[in-house]
């Protein structure tokens, strides 16, 4: 039931029990108040459901990657290496820790790590909670010189008995990570406290878990947006080994392999699911929000994106100059309408459709960016494959218009030919793409 | 049994006596159980594992079995469609069900205690009686739902372990003793409710008047105590303590009760259910002055409405204060926690608590407004309404305003942004600062108005009187607005200092504002008596309103609390791993909430009817003599 259906529902609803109330003497009082409960109810529940609808989807479970069974049932994450890869792909991967993804720096989004709850990390920034991180590799080498740091007077002096203090930089960086209260910026300590105790929480410890590897990419990316030569993967492995005894390092945690549940990828429940039908996809991705589909009738309201008739638009778009201008920057990567469908479900911001761009230049789409993290890709193929079916016969059927701002599209009183059903070929980049955002820690 | 009606005050002083014995014994039994426990701890301590507190950083004796990894097969299920199909839809139905009532019973017995202990301090032998039958009333009110209450209960029980029962069974083996001692509490509370409502006319002279006000305190020790044993549960799967890294129990029962939210939130919910309570009771007299055939019994659930809508508004006030202590509390925990609730992904959830709290005034003011009516001498007033409702709903605007709007890309491309250039000021903290303080101010504003209503004040010092009030309110606004203004202009952590210069503002404006009023009511000239019953049908509607706003607020604001967890059964030790175990979205949540609230009040109007039989039979012997007076005013 769409959320206008359901206001709609309780409006008459208590409308018939108030009605029945005038015409039953007897009970009226009590029809009458229960009538005008839900009323008010119905009030409410109507503004809640305008509001933005996000679900927090919880991290994936964390993998012992010693433990054999679990590395041979998770051969990708577990033999990923970050002692090997490039200063760029351990920036990048440091990046998608922090901020949600490569290139979340940007738009200031929120990781696993969680750190942007907190602190900011671009010049000028004010952190109110927190030191913005910029140039926070030069100020550590100050830092551990301070008289405060050499003599602290805080609740935690060290990171653990016998573990010693920072004598560089990026120690420094590793203590204030495993032992946050172990030196505490002043004016950032708990309230009452007289900086004595950190309001930060132990990064290797739940909530936030990440594992040695894991701190070794946001440190790389920590020295890189400041301008500056990370250190070595060893030295930081090194510099977190110094701080976090043997018992209290924490497993990778990376996503986990299948377990026969439709629903279940990579150890992460997965919304839409390979045995969901398009209408349960539907309702549970909420794309009647905003879109029309013709097949489907709690879907003819959404009035903020195009008119889902995919087996009329997709051929033409992918066609079209505009995408082949996104596909020649290196942001789209579809080669048939299914292709380009998935594309548009999971990176929204490949492309985007004329007349919906966003208004500064090089934004985001409005749709969610978050649905990789939702789908399973039986799902999402599922999907593409039903929307495929959807065309412009079909929505004149229905009663639908086109969105007024689909200016680049054909009216629908054209009649159109419907794009047989195909099979698709698997396009690497695409699904290399999905594959990559499924495995991207889920935000909440 | 002729010899026990004979002797009743010496029967009914050694049942005091049994019962204090009773809540007495009870911290005494808990803590030789506590202590039977510690022994074979202490006699095998060195061959004992230690562990360190989560929370207190202390080291103890591995204690107990700690949590164990749970799959999905943790949480049998039965096949029920969507969302039914999630365990914990129906935990939160049952659990939010069992928490209105109870927080209804819990509430009624402290205005109980209050007015049965004002009838006995009334010189005025008829408003005593008023009182005292008030009173009774309230608690006859309490019973049936006390019932519900006790039954919503074991059936939660018996949801948790069977649909939970991994996590139950950890939860119940480190809470065993206190679950007991909750268990015989629940006795000592119904034995004494039972003795307190049926003994009410037999206890109702002399001496047994105190002996049974005494029970009536007693009640309430029995139910507050009650609730914190509850609440160290939810505590501490918020703020484990007591527990080591892998959730084992270390031998220190009150570390395990007393965590970092435990008493914020033993405080936040005794007044927040005052507050519930007064809600429910104004919306039972509602009821009966709707369904009322007679002047007489209008009149009576005229003025019960009053009070009630008196006491709920009354307990309301310092609410926002314990919320505050609990949102400190919450981020001095964790902050990543606080951010959560107030920045991040339950944000909106703040914006739906505002709408409500506007609501909440709105209700309020009108009801007070429309009160007039009944009163000769209101019509000097009617023109200052306007204006008060104006600064009103112009507050109540800016506080529903949402910082970022839903926008279609053609609107956003006309705007310029997700921000409206003029009405997005409004959204940020700064604007709802100054707006909800303006709300309070006319509320208060409102308040005094209805206070003088009927009343030519004699008092020589009159017109000092109300320059001191009016020149109290102006400056307090305009301080309000200057303010919110230059929160704009400053930084977010300095701008968080500023909310104290306008609560202060408020504050002064109620307590010095209605008390300078108070004071010029002694010996003030009646202009007519307050015509009790003669008020609009509409006006009735009104406390319906607050009832479900309480009711919407309360569900919101505890599955605000229960949410913050995101994924997690027990904060950082266990996860949740079930399905189940994402966020849902805010509509979502809505729905769930609406049908609790619905559910809630159609039982609720079920026992009102019944209690309407009881009425009927108990009438004769409780029917009321005197129009009442108006409380907060003189007689």
């Amino acid at each position: 039931m769409t959320q206008s259906q359901l206001a709609i529902t309780f409006f008459i609803m208590s409308s018939f029990v108030m009605w029945l109330g005038y015409m039953i003497p007897k009970a009226r009082t009590m029809l009458v108040s229960v009538g005008f409960f839900v009323l008010a109810s119905a009030a409410f529940n109507g503004f809640s459901n305008w509001l933005p609808q996000v679900e927090g989807i919880p991290p994936p479970k964390p993998v012992d990657c010693s433990n054999p069974k679990e590395k041979a049932a998770h051969p990708e994450e577990c033999n990923k290496n970050v002692m090997t890869m490039s200063v760029a792909e351990r920036a990048d991967m440091g990046e998608a820790i922090i901020f949600g993804k490569v290139g979340g720096s940007a738009e200031r989004g929120i990781g696993k790590g969680q750190c942007p709850l907190c602190h900011t990390f671009k010049k000028g920034d004010i952190g109110d909670r927190a030191p913005n991180l910029i140039g926070v590799t030069t100020r550590a080498a100050e830092r551990i010189k301070d008289p405060r740091y050499l003599k602290p007077d805080t609740i935690q002096t060290e990171s653990f008995k016998g573990s010693g203090r920072a004598t560089n930089a990026e120690e420094y960086i590793a203590e204030s990570h495993s032992c946050p209260s172990c030196y505490v910026v002043a004016g950032f300590g708990v309230k009452g406290t007289n900086d004595r105790e950190s309001p930060m929480p132990v990064i290797h410890k739940p909530t936030t878990s990440l594992s040695i590897d894991e701190q070794i990419a946001v440190d790389t990316w920590i020295f890189v947006n400041d301008g500056a030569e990370p250190p070595s993967p060893e030295v930081i492995k090194a510099a977190y080994e110094k701080f976090i005894p043997e018992s209290d390092r924490p497993k990778l945690a990376v996503a986990a392999g299948p377990t026969g549940d439709p629903c279940d990828v990579n150890a992460e429940k997965k919304i839409a699911c390979a045995t969901d039908t398009p209408d349960q996809i539907v309702t549970k991705m909420g794309c009647a929000a905003c879109h029309k589909i013709p097949d489907i009738s709690f879907a003819h309201t959404g009035a903020i994106g195009p008119l889902l008739i995919e087996g009329a638009n997709a051929p033409g778009r992918i066609k079209s100059p505009e995408y082949l201008a996104a596909m020649k920057a290196g942001k789209a990567h579809a080669t048939s309408p299914k292709e380009y469908i998935i594309e548009s479900i999971m990176d929204p911001s490949a492309f985007i459709v004329q007349g919906f761009e966003p208004i500064s230049p090089g934004g985001k789409s409005m749709m969610p960016p978050d649905f990789a993290t939702k789908f399973t890709y039986a799902a999402v193929s599922k999907l593409a494959d039903f929307l495929l079916t959807q065309t412009a016969d079909k929505a004149i059927k229905a009663g639908l218009e086109r969105h007024p701002m689909e200016k680049a599209e054909k009216l629908l009183k054209k009649a159109e030919v419907d794009l047989p059903m195909r099979s698709v070929q698997s396009n690497p980049a695409v699904e290399g793409a999905i594959a990559a955002q499924s495995t991207v820690v889920a935000q909440r | 049994m002729l010899t026990i009606i004979k002797h009743r005050k010496l029967w009914a002083t050694c049942m005091l006596g049994l019962f204090l014995a009773l809540s007495v014994m009870l911290p005494l039994v808990s803590t030789m159980a506590l202590a039977e426990e510690a022994q074979p701890q202490a006699a095998a301590a060195a061959a004992v594992e230690k562990g360190k507190d989560v929370y207190y950083k202390t080291e103890g004796p591995v204690s107990g079995a700690g949590w164990t990894e749970m799959n999905e097969n943790s949480y049998p299920s039965y096949s029920l469609p969507y969302p039914l199909s999630e365990n914990r839809v129906i935990i939160w139905v049952l659990a939010q069900q069992h928490l209105y009532f109870g927080s209804f019973v819990l509430a009624v017995p402290i205005f109980c205690m209050v007015i049965e202990l004002v009838g006995l301090l009334t010189r005025d032998k008829v408003m005593a009686k008023k009182y005292d039958h008030l009173a009774y009333s309230f608690v006859k009110i309490s019973l049936t739902a006390y019932s519900v209450t006790a039954i919503l209960g074991g059936l939660l029980l018996f949801s948790f372990i069977t649909f939970y029962p991994a996590f139950f069974s950890y939860i119940a083996g480190l809470f065993r003793p206190v679950m007991h001692i909750y268990a015989l509490l629940f006795l000592a509370e119904s034995g004494t409710l039972y003795i307190y409502y049926y003994g009410w006319d037999k206890m109702n002279h002399g001496l047994l008047k105190w002996v049974h006000a005494t029970m009536g305190v007693l009640l309430n020790v029995f139910g507050s105590v009650l609730m914190m044993l509850a609440n160290s549960w939810a505590a501490f799967m918020m703020s484990p303590a007591g527990v080591d890294e892998k959730g084992r129990f270390l031998g220190n029962m009150w570390h395990l009760l007393h965590t970092a939210l435990w008493n914020p939130i033993n405080v936040h919910r005794i007044i927040g259910n005052m507050v519930f309570g007064g809600g429910v009771v104004g919306a039972y007299a509602a009821y009966k002055f709707l369904s009322a055939k007679t002047d007489e019994d209008r009149a009576y659930y005229d003025w019960m409405g009053y009070i009630s809508m008196f006491l709920a508004v009354g307990s309301l006030i310092p609410l926002p204060f314990a919320g505050y202590w609990l949102m400190r509390e919450v981020y001095g925990y964790r902050q990543q926690m606080g951010i959560t609730l107030m920045g991040g992904l339950l944000a909106w959830l703040f914006i739906i608590q505002a709408v409500l709290i506007g609501a909440l005034f709105f209700a309020t003011d009108y009801y007070l407004f429309a009160g007039m009516d009944r009163m000769k001498g209101a019509e000097r007033y009617a023109k200052s309404i306007k204006y008060v409702l104006f600064l009103t709903a112009a507050a109540f605007l800016v506080w529903l305003t949402p910082h970022t709007l839903i926008i279609t890309p053609q609107e956003l491309k006309a705007m310029g942004g997700q921000q409206h250039p003029v009405v997005g000021n409004f959204g940020v903290m700064s604007a709802k600062n100054g707006a909800v303080n303006t709300m309070l101010m006319t509320t208060i504003i409102a308040f005094i108005i209805y206070q003088r209503a009927n009343k030519q004040i004699t008092v020589k010092w009159a017109t000092w009187g109300n320059a001191a009030i009016v020149a109290m309110f102006t400056v307090a606004l305009v301080n309000n607005w200057w303010v919110a203004i230059y929160g704009y202009y400053i930084p977010a952590n300095v701008r968080v200092g500023l909310s104290v210069p306008q609560v202060m503002g408020t504050l002064t404006c109620l307590f010095v504002g209605t008390g300078i009023n108070i004071a010029m009511m002694r010996g003030a000239k009646d202009m007519g008596p307050v015509l009790w019953g003669k008020i609009s049908v509409r006006s009735q509607y009104a406390l319906f309103v607050l009832g479900v706003s309480f009711t919407w607020l309360m569900g919101l604001m505890g599955y605000i609390r229960s949410s913050v967890r995101l994924f997690w059964h027990v904060m950082e030790i266990g996860r949740d791993n079930s399905p189940w175990a994402f966020t849902h979205t805010i509509g979502f949540a809505a729905n769930v909430m609406t049908f609790n609230v619905v559910l809630f009040w159609t039982l609720t109007l079920f026992v009102f009817w019944l209690g309407e039989i009881g009425t009927k039979v108990a009438k004769a012997a409780h029917a009321p003599a005197h129009q009442p007076a108006i409380a907060g005013g003189s007689k």
